[in-house]
């Protein structure tokens, strides 16, 4: 395939650069046009004022007014008899310059809005575009990490088997530490693959009722085994009564993806608690997730729903992920008129997460 | 459970890494091999167990929790801790390598890795490590013209008096050229015995350690008297001190 000649990016800062060149030149041209002006209505005036002295001197020579006025049809001679310049000539000379500046300054002004418009617009394109880039750079090194830390464990896994000679017992805690690692993959794979499904113009989802209770509890369930592992205790206290209506997928996505995040955040501790509980005010169905875990600084907050956004350094990882698990949860939420907050009192003080989803959509039906 | 490979004497290993199944896995293999493994999960008590506890190498993870594996080897290194450290990361690119090696790193193993290569890796490093420190005459100090250097505290005294820390590179370089004081050492040779696996793309990088032990101790770096180049072969260490 033969290589572009010239990038997007390269295309457009050049386009930047001949904008920026362009309106430099308008704003010559109209200075200039301005200038010019000033000089023929001055060279004007000046030629009057020769024509009044010329006018003079033939009156002083016995020419009439008749034919003085013939000669030089912009003058004139005053009730005083005195030889001076029509007003009206000196009227339609402010006019002409009046016009020729409004016409330069209209005519330039239109084409430097249109150009630094257009500079604007290209200007954002390329901040837009290094931002993401950037962001994805941190989403291929971290997802890299993601798939090849459990990728080398069940490498590691897999070769142990195969070097060594091992007891029943050890082989089955081998093949747990398999399953757990393939899992983990697996939850990766699922994220990315619902990241691209949400990026399309349009998601279709379903609305039915889904008792929370319930959906909460099929998902604790699901990862239970891991929060037992990480010595993590998961406490749920929602009651049977309340119902949303959503889609029963995606908020199976929304709830496991929240729950992975606070299993994330106690795991990084070595273990903790975790509380969900709801209840319901006239307008919201309030759901909150919350942990005793590593906890964010408040000015992260917003940014945590951001894809591919992970605090922190990248050498310096607390815990894992993508930086997806929490963009899926906003845009699923939102995509069904809810909302979603994250509050902390700062880094090692936990979390919580809380999603809100409108009763109105409930009562609809 | 079978060894791989030899016998080595039961090493203390500390294996730093945050991945518990990956550091699981490693403890166990290590341990299967004779060895007695210890496991950290981040950088900061990874580091305060480095400079406080004697281990014969550290398998070091780069992404690590609270401070990375390349500060953790950085710091550990500037307290003068010389024990052996493996990398071991997801990032394999040349940059990433070289980078773990300026840090002070012996070698670097990128992740998946193979447990076998995990094996022999670890098992290089230790057998040079022990070539090092292992059979030392009573008499560590290596004198040549002016200059004295005692390999086991890697600290030494330039002809001009300057004390002279030298790195463990450093240091393993001179001590293979002085146990064949006179004769020349090949560039393979040295390579073999003081990194064992090449980690380095080319033998240039010997030559800049030369580079560096002529300016410690050489009264003229540019005519050296005990650190001879032999033109396309290697280099030949001669305590007398000679003109070449």
């Amino acid at each position: 395939m033969r290589r572009r000649i010239f990038s997007t990016r390269t295309l457009q800062v050049g386009i930047l650069i001949l904008l920026i060149v362009s309106a430099t030149q308008v704003l010559w041209w109209m200075m200039d046009q301005f200038r010019r002006t000033e000089g023929l209505r001055q060279r004007l005036t000046e030629l009057y004022t020769e024509d009044v002295t010329a006018g003079i001197e033939l009156q002083r020579l016995g020419v009439d007014q008749v034919t003085l006025e013939k000669l030089f049809p912009q003058l004139t001679v005053n009730s005083e008899g005195e030889v001076v310049v029509r007003p009206e000539s000196l009227e339609s000379l402010e006019e002409d310059r009046a016009r020729w500046l409004n016409q330069y300054g209209w005519e330039g002004a239109f084409f430097l809005i249109v150009l630094v418009a257009s500079m604007t617009a290209v200007w954002r394109a390329l901040h837009q575009e290094s931002l993401l880039r950037r962001r994805q750079q941190n989403f291929i090194a971290a997802v890299s990490h993601e798939l090849k830390s459990p990728l080398a464990s069940l490498q590691l896994s897999a070769e142990t088997l195969n070097l060594r000679e091992l007891s029943r017992e050890r082989v089955l805690e081998l093949a747990v530490r398999m399953t757990a690692d393939l899992e983990r993959m697996k939850d990766m794979i699922r994220n990315i693959l619902d990241t691209s499904r949400l990026e399309q113009p349009k998601v279709e989802l379903r609305s039915e009722a889904v008792p929370l209770a319930l959906a909460v509890t099929y998902v604790v369930e699901e990862l239970d085994n891991r929060a037992q592992r990480a010595g993590t205790k998961i406490e749920v206290d929602i009651g049977p009564e309340l119902e949303i209506r959503v889609d029963p997928v995606a908020v199976q996505t929304v709830l496991r993806n929240l729950l992975d995040n606070s299993l994330k955040a106690v795991e990084t501790r070595g273990g903790g608690k975790i509380r969900i509980g709801a209840n319901r005010d006239p307008q919201w169905t309030h759901l909150s997730v919350s942990d005793d875990g590593v906890g964010f600084f408040a000015e992260d907050s917003e940014r945590l729903f951001e894809k591919f956004y992970r605090p922190g350094d990248e050498m310096l990882r607390a815990g894992s992920g993508q930086g997806l698990g929490l963009y899926i949860v906003k845009r699923l939420v939102e995509l069904q008129d809810g909302r979603v907050t994250a509050h902390s009192e700062g880094a090692g003080r936990g979390a919580e997460f809380v999603v809100s989803w409108p009763n109105s959509r409930g009562e609809a039906i | 459970m079978n060894e791989t490979s030899g016998s080595v004497e039961a090493a203390r290993i500390l294996v730093v890494e945050d991945e518990l199944h990956l550091a699981q896995g490693l403890a166990e293999n290590l341990e299967a091999e004779g060895h007695r493994p210890e496991i950290v999960s981040d950088g900061a008590t990874a580091l305060k167990r480095i400079v406080t506890g004697n281990y014969d190498l550290v398998i070091l993870d780069v992404m690590l929790p609270e401070l990375d594996g390349l500060a953790v080897c950085e710091q550990a290194r500037a307290q003068g801790i010389m024990t052996p450290i493996l990398f071991l990361t997801a990032k394999g690119g040349v940059d990433d390598r070289i980078r773990g090696l300026e840090a002070g790193g012996d070698d670097y193993l990128e992740k998946p890795f193979h447990l076998r290569e995990l094996l022999l890796r670890t098992q290089a490093i230790l057998q040079r490590w022990k070539w090092y420190r292992g059979d030392l005459p009573l008499d560590s100090v290596i004198r040549f013209g002016d200059n004295e250097f005692d390999s086991r505290t890697f600290e030494g005294r330039s002809w001009d008096g300057c004390l002279q820390t030298l790195t463990q590179k450093e240091a393993m370089i001179l001590k293979a050229l002085a146990e064949r004081d006179g004769s020349v050492v090949s560039r393979d040779d040295l390579l073999e015995k003081v990194w064992g696996y090449e980690v380095f793309p080319s033998t240039r990088t010997i030559d800049n350690f030369i580079l560096r032990l002529r300016r410690r101790f050489e009264p003229e770096p540019e005519h050296p008297r005990y650190f001879h180049t032999v033109r396309g072969v290697g280099y030949r260490f001669t305590s007398e001190g000679d003109e070449t």
